[in-house]
């Protein structure tokens, strides 16, 4: 697998850049599926490499996610087209061929017809001929039947792939939607018991309220005993005799009410925080769920449908253009500085001023150029992720996060 | 006129009032003390209930994230074997 050894100066530096990315994405990719990468050819890796770079700066919590988009991607579908386009163009070319034999072929025989009616030589030759293009046009034939089923198998690719990849995001929503009821059961109880802690907290500070109003009552009657204790000639050391135990009582009363309060406090805060804790613990998986699904309804690729192949290749051309050129601008492309602008424009109109966002420090977080073009049709799940992504570092609760965002996707891309 | 109803009490009255008070507010103690155990026990089982509920959601945490890995290999397979075969074909 190591290039390393090679002594030309250029070559080691292409390896290293090839290793650097390669620990790059073993870090990316699971445990379980290193085995399969260490068997990969370097051109595959690097293919690999391309389609998964994006995720080194996603925080783990939607890796998941960000690997159904890439799985969901239009690149994949440019790639296998481009694929399928290729062997078409060259099935067609092998029917040409063959066309051109059974011109040629129909010439000779035209020209054997003639000689035979004027009785004349060179007719052997011409059989020959024949027979050579009819060895000509087998081979053809052989060569079109094997590019056609490299097409065939292609497309049998590329539909196992969709296949699969729908089957985990199928399994993967069924498996939340199955496990986040529950879930969402067990914080509305958790809420529950935080209510009925509450209502536990008023009756007992109704309680304390009431006992201290009697012990307050209490306290006074004492120090009127007192005076009066006084003014019949008790001396100051029989009255702290005759009240000293009424006194500790009193002390302990209050001290106790006072101890159940602070208790109370407590547990009330420590109940709160293992809420809070809970529910930020899971409200990522809710909002998972949600990025799954709207990966999933971004189905773009089409399959084996004849009608639709010319159209597929025409994209894929244009795919092509644009990868060898990123500056090049589609039809659909729009700057990251521009989206932020827009999208403050939007948050402005519906009054959600507080989600304003800095272009500069959304750039510096997400690590993306304000110059980075964004494909509002292929790439904006990759951007919206970025932009949640975003709201969280910050720690702006963002309650309508998705629907705000698609609406003003569905704006922007109408806007075009 | 609690007062003026005092000054007319003989000590001997007065110091068995001032026992009849601590005796009250003895009761009071006793009685706030059982009220507070009864408090205990129920914020016990309050938080006892909401540990039940954290545990079955970091059960389901746990569960989620193991579908979460699963489906990861099985998409860095899907794309790792894809990337592997286009190029393959690409070869050819």
């Amino acid at each position: 697998m190591s290039k390393v050894e090679k002594p030309e100066e250029n070559l080691n530096k292409q390896e290293g850049r090839r290793r650097a990315i390669e620990i790059n994405l073993l870090d990316v990719i699971t445990e379980d599926s290193k085995g399969l990468w260490e068997k990969m050819s370097d051109k595959g890796k690097k293919l690999a490499t391309n389609f998964l770079e994006s995720i080194y700066k996603m925080p783990g919590i939607n890796r998941v996610a960000a690997k159904m988009a890439i799985a969901f991607n239009q690149k994949w579908a440019d790639f296998y087209e481009k694929k399928a386009a290729k062997y078409k163009d060259r099935v067609e070319a092998r029917n040409q061929q063959i066309n051109a034999i059974e011109e040629a072929k129909k010439q000779i025989d035209e020209t054997i017809t003639y000689l035979k009616q004027e009785n004349m030589p060179g007719i052997t030759s011409l059989q020959l001929q024949l027979k050579k293009l009819d060895k000509e046009k087998e081979k053809i034939l052989d060569k079109k039947e094997k590019l056609e089923l490299k097409f065939q198998k292609n497309e049998k690719e590329r539909n196992l792939f969709v296949e699969k990849r729908n089957n985990i995001a199928e399994r993967l929503i069924g498996y939340y939607d199955e496990k986040l009821r529950p879930l969402e059961d067990c914080i509305n109880q958790i809420h529950s018991e935080k209510a009925e802690l509450d209502k536990l907290i008023n009756q007992t500070e109704a309680r304390h309220n009431e006992r201290l109003l009697f012990l307050e009552e209490q306290r006074r009657r004492k120090m009127a005993i007192e005076q009066q204790l006084r003014r019949v000639g008790y001396s100051d050391r029989k009255i702290r005799n005759v009240v000293k135990y009424l006194e500790k009582y009193l002390k302990d009363g209050y001290a106790q009410i006072e101890k159940e309060k602070e208790q109370l406090k407590k547990k009330s805060f420590e109940i709160e925080e293992k809420l809070v804790k809970v529910e930020m613990k899971a409200d990522p998986y809710k909002k998972k769920r949600e990025e799954f699904i709207r990966v999933r309804e971004r189905k773009q690729i089409e399959f084996t449908k004849e009608g639709k192949k010319e159209e597929k290749v025409e994209k894929s051309i244009d795919s092509e253009k644009t990868e060898e050129n990123p500056d090049v601008e589609k039809g659909f492309k729009l700057a990251v500085k521009e989206i932020i602008k827009q999208w403050n424009e939007y948050l402005e109109e519906n009054h959600l001023n507080k989600f304003l966002i800095e272009p500069d420090n959304f750039c510096k977080k997400v690590k993306v150029k304000e110059t980075t073009l964004v494909d509002v049709k292929d790439d904006i799940a990759k951007f919206k992720a970025d932009l949640e992504n975003y709201y969280q570092e910050i720690g702006q609760d963002f309650k309508n996060f998705s629907q705000e965002i698609d609406h003003f996707v569905e704006l922007i891309s109408k806007e075009k | 006129m609690a007062q003026n109803t005092q000054n007319n009490k003989d000590p001997k009255e007065l110091e068995k009032e001032l026992e009849e008070i601590t005796q009250k507010v003895k009761e009071m103690l006793v009685e706030d003390k059982k009220d507070t155990e009864k408090t205990v026990e129920e914020i016990k089982e309050i938080e006892q209930n909401i540990d039940k509920n954290i545990k079955k959601i970091d059960e389901i945490i746990t569960d989620l994230d193991e579908m979460d890995k699963k489906a990861e290999t099985e998409l860095d397979e899907l794309i790792l074997q894809s990337a592997e075969s286009l190029m393959e074909e690409g070869e050819e």
